[in-house]
């Protein structure tokens, strides 16, 4: 049928272990090869290193701890959402999401201006002062994190939830002695599994994660293997050999839970979904069980959204930030400052545009005729395609992109894109491939298999079959996943950081910088603009998924 | 025991889910007997506890079970009921044994759940798979299973919710058998609801026949089959021959071609005959309307010929003369 040739396989094959595998070997080599001879002491002064245990420790205390922080928003918030009346109010779940599609750096810059000394907090009850000296530790950074994280794994319980509702929830009100019991013998256990895989996949997000680290880790002293990586590549003294040594470390650290995600995956998960959606039922609460949700949500949505959301659309506004707030004191000035052309928000703006549709529309087209060729994965050649493809979503981004900068800088290639814009693309294309790929396989697996059957019995070529079937088919995940890796792409900050050309900026390291050097009017305005777009795409994204929804049924 | 609803109503909003129903149910084996939509599985989650009525009241025998008045409303678990799912709804976490021992707890002594649990597995032929996990078995071994925890806490009324409707054909019938052999055994009363005709014929002592919300008619499968209560019934229990639009029927049983005293001549024209295995079932024009009845042999496509009626095998429908 389609998409099945050995040519195929070997091409695909070809794509992605230049793009994706080959950084990898670089990390390896550059860390076990000196001039060409094995030399395994940039390992043993890695582990002498005092800092490295630092790190390490840090590093997996934060994952522990953000886990604790997810656990405790998301847990009470699938609840309510689907024990309490609250779980007609669908609207939610996409303001809810609105954090985690936040970039992080964003979040933590409106906690910063709204916590810090003289801060909006101050501004608004000076007698909370306080709070500031608390917030600043790792407790804030903790808080940071989760509150941007937590959405993802409210989801991932939320549906497990939902699911258990129907006739497994049926089958215990009528068999069970006690409602403690059915609980605790066939609710949690069900929901055991998809928490564990869930949490894993936290560990392994803020592990990877550079954002927050970056801005609000640094003022508090706080390392982690993300930005120990980034300041042996960016800061004086540069030291390689150690950037490619903690690269193989984090990604070690990173498989190894992959690995028991993996397990726990196969050995724990029960097919929980039952061919009957769960009827929905009235619930009637008791007045203190739904004061109490609305209590909840309202503030899981000011401390994930109003507050950092306030701080930095305030300070885009702000003529002159020491006046703080008062009347007087706003004006469009920032948003003019960047809309004046040849200005270097702006160009850091296009920048970012313009690169994020470009890798929106090449992933798109790998993405499918990857899709297309792993179809349901089942044998081994499409197994290992769609492991090498998925591998950048296990993978910290940061390794990818020390990975990319050791493989382009290799002294034998004849000829190299580093250091020039192009770079920046292949390296965003490598990172967010398997949004896109995600996305086709899911819209693909919708299709019953019938229609690749009366496809190859009724297609007269085999491009007419594209064209007329499978395109159209997938053109609504197609459509999706170039619109998630365009929201993501136009976040991607340590890529950009790292590997930009010298005098070029996207709009994420442009605020990220303006934010270092203290000018954060200008920032905070392409940081409104952008959280802006990505939240009109989101809504956007929602309504063709309900869309096709309908189209389906 | 004796079931009765008083005004029993269901509303979902603005939409009635179930118009009020007053019946007292007292058969062994009882089907709910409607099209998909029609309510039937609203009503037998609202006598399991599973869903609660907008009104109405519901008594087991002298016992009040739900009654809107008294703000009363027994909890499905101390109903003394059972269900069995259409998903079977098996816990896939637990093994075989614990999924019919969870509902034993506090019921049955500790150190009499495992006899318990092996007598139940052997009543639906299913001894030695305690120790599986439902994944690992067969949709027809997981409907054995599902009846086996629903047999398993010796309820007074077992609750089916279309539980052979996942199941193929051949096994289905094998399962209607066994059901109906354990029920008629044990000391209780099923409540089957299914939208399967044949099913509920060859099952069931009572047949309530719904039509979007509304009891249409309660009775035997005969009562049902020789006097449908409305045109909707008639239509929907087995083929039917109309005389007079909505008002008088004949079956098929009730058509010859063989003239005979006491019946009726009728001008037809075959339009098919179709060969259904023992017999064959011709359909022919007779006045413009379109009716079948059955031939040893077949008859050929546009033939003019007389049919007679049975005068004594006509039914009229009441209240619509």
């Amino acid at each position: 049928m389609i998409m099945e040739g050995r040519r195929t396989f070997g091409l695909l094959l070809t794509i992605v272990a230049t793009f994706a595998i080959a950084p990898l070997i670089a990390i390896v080599y550059y860390t076990f090869f000196n001039d060409g001879h094995l030399d395994v002491s940039q390992m043993n002064r890695m582990f002498a290193n005092d800092r490295l245990w630092q790190t390490l420790g840090n590093s997996l205390l934060l994952g522990l701890l953000v886990i604790l922080g997810t656990t405790i928003l998301a847990l009470p918030m699938a609840l309510i959402r689907t024990k309490t009346s609250l779980h007609k109010f669908d609207w939610l779940d996409i303001i809810l999401t609105i954090p985690f599609m936040t970039p992080p750096y964003i979040g933590s810059m409106g906690w910063i201006l709204f916590m810090q000394n003289n801060g909006f907090l101050q501004q608004l009850i000076p007698s909370a002062s306080w709070m500031s000296n608390t917030f600043f530790s790792l407790f804030g950074m903790v808080m940071i994190m989760s509150l941007h994280l937590f959405p993802f794994l409210y989801l991932m319980l939320k549906n497990t939830l939902l699911r258990i509702n129907g006739s497994f929830l049926d089958a215990a009100l009528i068999f069970g002695r006690s409602s403690w019991r059915n609980w605790t013998k066939v609710v949690l256990p069900l929901l055991v599994s998809s928490y564990v895989l869930g949490i894993l996949l936290i560990f392994i997000k803020t592990l990877a994660e550079f954002g927050t680290p970056a801005t609000f880790g640094s003022r508090i002293g706080f390392q982690v293997f993300t930005t120990e990586i980034h300041s042996y590549l960016a800061r004086w003294p540069v030291d390689i050999s150690m950037a490619t040594s903690l690269s193989l470390f984090l990604l070690s650290v990173c498989l190894v839970i992959w690995y028991f995600q993996n397990f726990i995956g196969r050995k724990y998960t029960y097919s929980v979904l039952s061919g009957k959606t769960p009827a929905v039922r009235e619930i009637k609460d008791t007045w203190y069980i739904k004061l109490g949700s609305w209590l909840f949500v309202g503030m899981v949505l000011l401390f994930s959204i109003a507050i950092p959301y306030f701080s930095i659309i305030v300070t885009s506004l702000q003529k002159v930030r020491g006046n703080g707030l008062s009347a007087g004191n706003f004006s469009l000035a920032s948003y003019q400052a960047v809309f004046t052309s040849g200005s270097a928000g702006l160009s850091a703006f296009l920048n970012s545009i313009v690169f994020s549709i470009i890798t929106a529309v090449v992933t798109a087209i790998i993405g499918l005729f990857i899709a297309l060729y792993i179809k349901k994965g089942e044998r081994k050649k499409q197994q290992v395609l769609d492991f090498f493809s998925l591998m950048p979503n296990i993978i910290p981004g940061i390794v990818f992109v020390v990975g990319l900068i050791m493989f382009w800088n290799a002294p034998w290639l004849p000829a190299t894109i580093y250091n020039t814009k192009a770079m920046v693309v292949v390296t965003y294309c490598v990172l967010f491939l398997p949004y896109s790929v995600q996305y086709t396989k899911s819209s693909l697996s919708q299709l019953d298999q019938s229609i690749f059957q009366s496809a190859a019995i009724f297609g007269r070529s085999s491009w007419d079959m594209y064209r007329s079937i499978f395109i159209p088919l997938l053109m609504q995940g197609i459509l999706a996943g170039m619109m998630m890796t365009f929201i993501i792409s136009m976040r991607e900050l340590v890529a950009g950081l790292l590997i930009l050309p010298p005098s070029v900026e996207t709009g994420a390291t442009f605020i990220y910088s303006q934010f270092e050097q203290g000018n954060v009017g200008v920032g905070m305005a392409v940081a409104v603009i952008t959280v802006a777009m990505t939240v009109i795409f989101m809504f956007v994204l929602d309504w063709l998924q309900k869309r096709g929804g309908h189209a389906s049924a | 025991m004796k079931i009765s609803m008083t005004n029993i109503e269901k509303k979902y909003g603005q939409s009635q889910a179930l118009w009020p129903i007053n019946m007292v149910l007292d058969s062994k084996f009882i089907t709910i007997l409607g099209q998909s939509g029609c309510g039937k599985t609203t009503l037998l989650k609202i006598l399991a506890g599973l869903e609660k009525p907008t009104n109405g009241e519901i008594m087991f025998d002298d016992t009040i079970i739900y009654s809107s008045k008294l703000h009363k409303n027994v909890k499905p678990n101390k109903r003394n009921i059972a269900m069995v799912f259409q998903d079977f709804a098996l816990w896939p976490h637990m093994t075989i044994f614990q999924n019919i021992a969870f509902g034993l707890k506090g019921i049955v002594p500790k150190t009499e759940i495992s006899a318990r649990v092996a007598y139940v597995m052997r009543l639906v032929n299913m001894e030695g798979f305690e120790k599986r996990k439902p994944g690992e078995l067969s949709g027809g071994q997981q409907q054995r299973v599902a009846l086996a925890r629903a047999l398993a806490t010796n309820p007074k009324l077992i609750l089916f919710d279309e539980p052979l409707s996942a199941l193929d054909a051949v096994l289905r019938e094998k399962m209607q058998d066994e059901i109906m052999h354990i029920i008629h055994e044990l000391d209780c009363q099923a409540i089957f609801v299914t939208h399967d005709q044949t099913e509920a014929m060859t099952m069931s002592d009572q047949i309530i026949v719904m039509e979007s919300g509304r009891i249409a008619q309660i009775g035997s499968p005969e009562e049902i089959y020789h006097a449908p209560a409305t045109p909707y019934v008639a239509d929907f229990i087995g083929k039917v021959n109309w005389l007079d639009k909505d008002s008088c029927i004949v079956r098929p049983e009730g058509i010859s071609r063989r003239p005979q005293p006491g019946t009726i001549a009728k001008q037809a024209m075959i339009v098919k005959s179709t060969f259904v295995g023992d017999r064959y079932l011709v359909q022919a024009q007779v006045e413009g309307k379109q009716w079948s009845f059955y031939e040893a042999m077949p008859l050929e496509h546009g033939k003019q010929l007389e049919v007679f009626v049975d005068e004594k095998q006509i039914y009229q429908l009441e209240g619509l003369q």
